[in-house]
């Protein structure tokens, strides 16, 4: 019988659909997880044991009268990024002038959430403002190692089973790399897929909702409540939402995948010989693997994000820095008070440059399936910093649907994530080739925080 | 700091130390020089890429 905290989403779904479980027994398990692991792990800012209890005696009850009707995470906990507005519980951006600051409204994601069964258990540590600043939650696999960031809490809390599923946010890497770094499926959906109203921005042109789950089946599942047209978020797509749960099981065709060895040369040579191996598994079980060169340099596309990013952070906290800046750590304090001084003309040059590296990576696109990269140059490093966003921050540059899957364990004892990316909106595409990459990996690490 | 991509990367990053330094004061100046640097790189390096006006928007 499988332990209730090791179920995924999905498997939670269903027994507690099939009456197998009960949403109480799961919420309280997981409470009692979290009661024994939080005080080493510091994943979370805000419990609502209460509330999580609350909801899932509703939705025990809900299980009682029986019917077909169930929502598709009836009963199923998760955890929030601590940028997402839950009504009712605190949002504090790791900001500490914000801790008592308590939304009267839910985030669209959190509304969609709870509208799919979802309870909410509590708001998962983010860096401060979702940037760079180290968080005080460590590496479920090694205590001693960050657990990336910016999404910190979500992936730790979702690597060491506190909570099945978990939402963060990627404006550069914060949902891949954490993700890779503590061993879970990390994907950052289209930019415009999924609706960021009440979501505290970074940086709005780069800021993407993302989700933080043990399978890609979990994945598809949340992206299937997620997605969809907001007209409050006027980035929202307004786009048929195909069904990327069916996309799972449409087939076992072999992907084409284009690995980028411009990626490989700048990665450790630890994670560069995994992604070269993974390659090669890829093609022993029929994968059409081949070479692809980026159509413009690495380096240009990152000083894109960085310049977008730092003008787009300093629009957003300029009143907060003029009247709370001592309050702001030390890396997003320095970003946003130099983003000030990139002059109008500088910001435009930078979106035109990105809109042409856009079109060239969508033409690379129409060659594969999909990128295959590291997710990040190295596996987790020490705490001082939340890693190397260079290997994400091209995606969420260019608005691309990228996915990490973890794919082994290294000599460090710290877990190895492999990237895809696909073309814009075709999730459908890049959840198919993520099954089968999956299932090609076989991983079935864990972290040993038990 | 005007944008001219004519300038070299020394001169972007001596323009924004300037402007740092009227728009902050000396005393941030330190904490920020690891930035600027690394912003002024990024600006030059991006207004290498010439584009006409009738090319791409932004």
């Amino acid at each position: 019988m499988t332990e209730l905290h090791e179920l995924t989403a999905t498997g939670a779904a269903a027994r507690i659909r099939e009456g197998q479980i009960s949403p109480v027994e799961l919420v309280q398990a997981l409470l009692t997880r979290i009661e024994r692991l939080e005080p080493e792990l510091r994943a979370w800012v805000t419990l609502d044991a209460d509330g999580a209890l609350e909801a899932a005696r509703a939705a025990e009850q809900a299980t009682r009268r029986g019917g077909d009707d169930l929502e598709p995470l009836h009963g199923v906990p998760i955890a929030l990024k601590d940028i997402y507005y839950v009504k009712g519980l605190p949002t504090t951006a790791g900001f500490g002038p914000l801790a008592d600051f308590v939304p009267d409204r839910d985030a669209a994601s959190v509304e969609k959430l709870r509208a799919a069964g979802a309870i909410v258990l509590g708001k998962t540590v983010t860096t401060q403002f979702a940037y760079a600043d180290p968080p005080p939650t460590r590496n479920p696999w090694r205590a001693d190692r960050t657990p990336g960031g910016s999404s910190s809490g979500s992936a730790a809390a979702v690597a060491a089973r506190m909570v099945p599923i978990a939402i963060g946010s990627q404006t550069a890497g914060s949902v891949l790399r954490p993700a890779a770094y503590c061993g879970v499926v990390g994907l950052k959906p289209t930019y415009g897929r999924v609706s960021k109203r009440d979501v505290l921005p970074l940086a709005w042109s780069l800021d993407h909702v993302g989700t933080i789950t043990r399978s890609v089946e979990d994945a598809a599942l949340l992206l299937q409540i997620l997605a969809g047209h907001d007209s409050a978020d006027p980035h929202s797509a307004d786009r048929p939402i195909p069904d990327y749960l069916a996309a799972l099981a449409s087939g076992d065709a072999p992907p084409r995948l284009g690995l980028l060895p411009e990626m490989l040369e700048r990665a450790q040579p630890d994670v560069q010989a995994h992604a070269r191996d993974v390659a090669r598994r890829f093609a022993e079980a029929g994968a059409d693997v081949r070479e692809l060169r980026l159509p413009a340099p690495i380096d240009l596309l990152l000083a894109v994000h960085r310049v977008t990013m730092q003008a787009e952070a300093a629009a957003v906290h300029a009143v907060g820095i003029a009247e709370q800046g001592e309050a702001y750590s030390p890396r997003i304090r320095s970003e946003a008070m130099v983003g000030q001084l990139i002059s109008g003309p500088a910001y435009v040059h930078t979106q035109r440059v990105r809109r042409r590296l856009g079109r060239q990576v969508d033409a690379l696109l129409e060659e594969v399936d999909a990128l295959l990269l590291p997710t990040a140059s190295n596996v987790a490093p020490t705490p001082e910093t939340t890693g190397d966003n260079s290997f994400q921050a091209p995606a969420s540059l260019l608005g691309l649907p990228a996915i990490s899957l973890p794919s082994g364990v290294g000599e460090t004892g710290l877990p190895f994530g492999t990237q895809l990316i696909a073309s814009r909106f075709d999730e459908v595409t890049l959840l198919r080739i993520a099954r089968w990459c999956e299932s090609a990996l076989a991983f079935d690490g864990r972290s040993p925080w038990d | 700091m005007r944008f001219d991509p004519r300038q070299s990367r020394d001169e972007m990053e001596e323009a924004l130390v300037r402007d740092a330094r009227a728009a902050w004061g000396d005393d941030r100046l330190e904490e920020l020089r690891p930035v600027l640097a690394v912003t002024a790189s990024a600006i030059w390096q991006i207004g290498q890429v010439r584009l006409d006006p009738i090319d791409v928007e932004p």
